[in-house]
């Protein structure tokens, strides 16, 4: 282990005993620069640091440094300025971390450079019909990274494997190309700040020079810099900068670039030069497939009966089904039996509690109306004007798929035959296959529903 | 604690430490500053870990004692006290304050939490000079500086100590300030020449705290810089990085020479600027026995200024940014003003005449 390593490890054990302030403001910059004969000497950035480390922290410190090197007899102090002081890319991924990673949260698997989260790998993520184009995708970004598909512009609701699958092909790139390839993964809210940032203090050249160092770029949820003036911009010029030299550049939102209305018309287009891929809600055999993933990730087993149970009461996206996993995993072991149907039932029903349950009628077509600007009473009027024609049939759509409704119970609430309904719900249902714009809105109306 | 002070000598003191404290800064404790009485002294310490104030109050003490109190809080209240004498006490951390007809409670934060202030190893070596000679050369040295966040280096001045002279020196690139102060005006017993740097938010601190009157000691070691007098002393961290070797771009020969009267000059810069256009131009022509300052914008109008000076060599037009300019005349003294000009180009030497402890010199702004 060397003393950069050393000092990471001890600098962590002295983390979680002080205050966030009193850390930053004592030990960040610090280094271990020396060590011999037991005597390991600390520079630290300014006189003020070195006082207090010295009087305050000396013995944690030398405790700490110990549990890593017990040969550590004392430590001395010097200063050294931060004006010779490059940051270090810390690595966090050789052997002798395992220890420290237990302890740490999963935050500390963040690569500071990439800012990739390790845990995200093409391997843990499930392939269904919902994301398998872009799935294939990324498997070819990964095998020519820049040329094949740039940018790659990957669209889905929440908690459906966007970042998951980002933040994989970053990973494998590393992975695979050994460090000569250097992904970024940003979201763009982070990217604001950079920008607002850069313009404040006035340095943009260093949050331009930051960004067109990456030969891969990832940005997350790029909905939320539409609007922005002076952040699309410069993501504009940066993107362009990038593509130029024929780096790879990939982007995720939560709709596609047609219909992020705040974006500026030059992005849009140029999001659509590159390729575009969905990722839809998964389908119930994917739900088991990636519950049996989780499963096999954390080193757990459930009944065959209990994972067709999540996966078929828990519908809305993989992070919940995540969340009624642990739930259930963390019942199972504080009371230590098996859990039978009934109770996996109770924790899904607290958890996430059924749609029936949390939606009515009203709330779907609120939410239809909202999304298509028409007003509610026209959905249930007698009007057959084009506007609303779609809108109906999509309502009536919704309302069987989420509240299982009867055929007449939808034809009345809606002022309509029980065969109009019908036709509505088959005409939609096999819309949806055909046209990738109505699943999209389809999608969009669903998170509105289920948005509180 | 309990004390007795004069409130007129409490508030000088607390009026020079308190811009030290650390406001904005993530460690709360920074906004407080330290209230000490001990040993028949009253001390005050506030600091921002890049420099620390500590002054001394004169008072009577009853009972020894310290703690740290919010600074702001602290300032405002004795601030706004009208009489003349404050008892001050300590109970429980809580700092009662007491005069005839006011009594108020501060809630204190233990001294444990307060940095503890460097000292520097050795205080064997100094330099010694009178605090209005320092207070001179840092102010006609800051103007030159602008704090810059790409060049780092800059926001400091240089100091270059030889055994017969120290010199200060700032510069932003685009103006530079130097000033000698020889040996008669500092007494020192450093025997090797050194050179370091100083940083500006430091210097201003100075500028702010400096009395005319009364002497200033200078001590240093490798990474720490000591100003000291009778009332107070101020620890600062040196900056970091390589100054500019700036020797090499004074400009050594002139192909013409102007020596105009420096107030009119100062007059006719401000009253021309008024006009100059957006990136704050004026231009200085030659005219017979005069130079003519011309400033305009397109949009808002256009004026000059005659200005009788004695030119020699043939001058070129040239053009300034005139806060530049005015920036470098202000810091002259003197009646007259020297100009050493060569290309349109090239630097322009600015300085009192015959006087060769200061000199300006500004970059012009560039032509085609």
């Amino acid at each position: 282990m060397d003393l950069e390593q050393l000092w990471q490890l001890a600098l962590g054990e002295m983390e979680v005993q002080l205050s966030r302030a009193n850390f930053a403001t004592w030990l960040k910059n610090s280094r271990l620069i020396e060590k011999s004969d037991g005597t390991f000497v600390v520079a630290l950035p300014n006189n003020f640091a070195k006082e207090w480390v010295q009087n305050k922290y000396q013995k944690n410190l030398l405790g700490a440094v110990r549990n890593y090197d017990p040969s550590a007899k004392k430590l001395e102090f010097t200063v050294q300025g931060t004006a010779v002081v490059e940051p270090k890319p810390q690595k966090i991924t050789t052997t002798d971390f395992t220890k420290f990673e237990n302890r740490m949260n999963l935050e500390f698997k963040i690569d500071p450079v990439s800012n990739l989260n390790s845990r995200y790998t093409l391997k843990s993520l499930v392939v269904g019909a919902s994301n398998e184009l872009a799935a294939a995708a990324a498997n070819a970004i990964i095998d020519e990274v820049g040329t094949k598909y740039n940018p790659f512009f990957v669209y889905g609701g929440v908690g459906l494997g966007k970042t998951h699958l980002m933040q994989a092909i970053g990973n494998e790139i590393i992975a695979r190309y050994k460090g000569k390839l250097r992904p970024k993964y940003v979201t763009s809210e982070k990217f604001t700040s950079d920008v607002i940032w850069g313009i404040r203090n006035k340095r943009m050249e260093d949050v331009k020079k930051k960004y067109r160092e990456a030969d891969v770029l990832i940005i997350d949820d790029i909905q939320f810099i539409g609007g922005k003036k002076a952040t699309e911009e410069e993501f504009f010029y940066t993107f362009n900068a990038l593509h130029e030299n024929g780096k790879q550049i990939i982007i995720s939102s939560d709709r596609p670039p047609q219909s992020i209305p705040t974006l500026e018309e030059r992005l849009r287009s140029r999001f659509e030069g590159g390729l575009i891929a969905d990722i839809g809600f998964p389908e119930y055999e994917m739900r088991v497939a990636i519950i049996k993933s989780k499963l096999l990730e954390g080193n757990r087993s459930l009944s065959e009966e209990i994972i067709d149970l999540i996966a078929r009461k828990v519908k809305k996206n993989v992070r919940e089904i995540e969340g009624v996993l642990n739930k259930i995993l963390f019942y199972r072991e504080a009371k230590k039996v098996e859990l039978s149907v009934k109770e996996v039932e109770e924790i899904i029903k607290k958890s996430v509690k059924d749609f029936s349950q949390r939606v009515s009628e009203d709330q779907i077509l609120k939410a239809v109306a909202d999304f298509y600007n028409v007003a509610p009473e026209e959905l249930t009027g007698r009007v057959r004007k084009k506007e609303v024609v779609e809108p109906r049939q999509v309502a009536m759509f919704l309302i069987r798929d989420i509240l299982e409704m009867s055929y007449p119970h939808i034809g009345e609430k809606l002022g309509r035959d029980h065969t109009t309904a019908i036709h509505a719900v088959e005409k939609i249902s096999q819309e949806i296959n055909k046209n990738s714009s109505l699943s999209q809105k389809i999608n969009l109306i669903k998170e509105l529903i289920f948005k509180d | 604690m309990n004390i007795v002070v004069i409130r007129e000598k409490l508030k000088e003191g607390l009026d020079i430490i308190s811009r030290a404290t650390g406001e904005g800064s993530q460690l709360p404790i920074l906004k407080n500053i330290l209230l000490e009485a001990s040993k028949n002294k009253i001390t005050l310490v506030a600091t921002n870990l890049e420099i620390a104030t500590t002054c001394s109050v004169m008072g009577k003490i009853i009972e020894d004692g310290k703690t740290t109190v919010p600074g702001n809080l602290f300032s405002g209240l004795i601030g706004a006290l009208q009489s003349e004498r404050i008892n001050i006490s300590l109970k429980n951390e809580s700092l009662e304050i007491k005069s005839d007809n006011y009594k108020a409670k501060i809630q204190g934060t233990s001294t444990e939490e307060f940095p503890i202030i460097p000292r520097l190893k050795e205080k064997k070596e100094f330099i010694e000079m009178d605090q209005a000679v320092l207070k001179e050369a840092l102010s006609q040295t800051v103007v030159a500086a602008q704090f810059s966040e790409i060049r780092p280096e800059l926001n400091n001045i240089h100091l270059y100590f030889t055994v017969d002279s120290l010199v200060f020196a700032a510069t932003d690139s685009f103006r530079l300030g130097e000033k000698k102060i020889s040996d008669k005006e500092f007494k020192s017993n450093i025997e090797n020449e050194f050179s370091c740097l100083l940083p500006l938010k430091t210097a201003n601190e100075l500028l702010r705290i400096l009395n005319e009157t009364g002497a200033v000691k200078i001590f240093k070691d490798e990474n720490q810089i000591l100003f000291e007098t009778e009332q107070w002393e101020c620890i600062s961290r040196l900056g970091e990085g390589r100054f500019p070797e700036y020797k090499q771009i004074i400009p050594k020969t002139f192909i013409s020479e102007a020596v105009v009267e420096r107030s009119e000059f100062m007059n006719a810069v401000k009253l021309t600027s008024v006009l100059s256009s957006r990136v704050n131009e004026i231009s200085l022509k030659p005219h017979d026995k005069a130079i003519e300052i011309v400033s305009g914008d397109e949009s808002a109008g256009e004026n000059d200024y005659l200005l009788a000076a004695k030119i020699s060599g043939k001058m070129k037009p040239i053009g300034f940014n005139w806060k530049y300019l005015s920036d470098g005349l202000k810091a002259l003294k003197g009646n007259e003003v020297y100009l050493g000009m060569s290309d349109e180009n090239k630097a322009v030497l600015i300085k009192t005449p015959n006087e060769p402890s200061y000199f300006y010199i500004l970059m012009p702004i560039l032509k085609g």
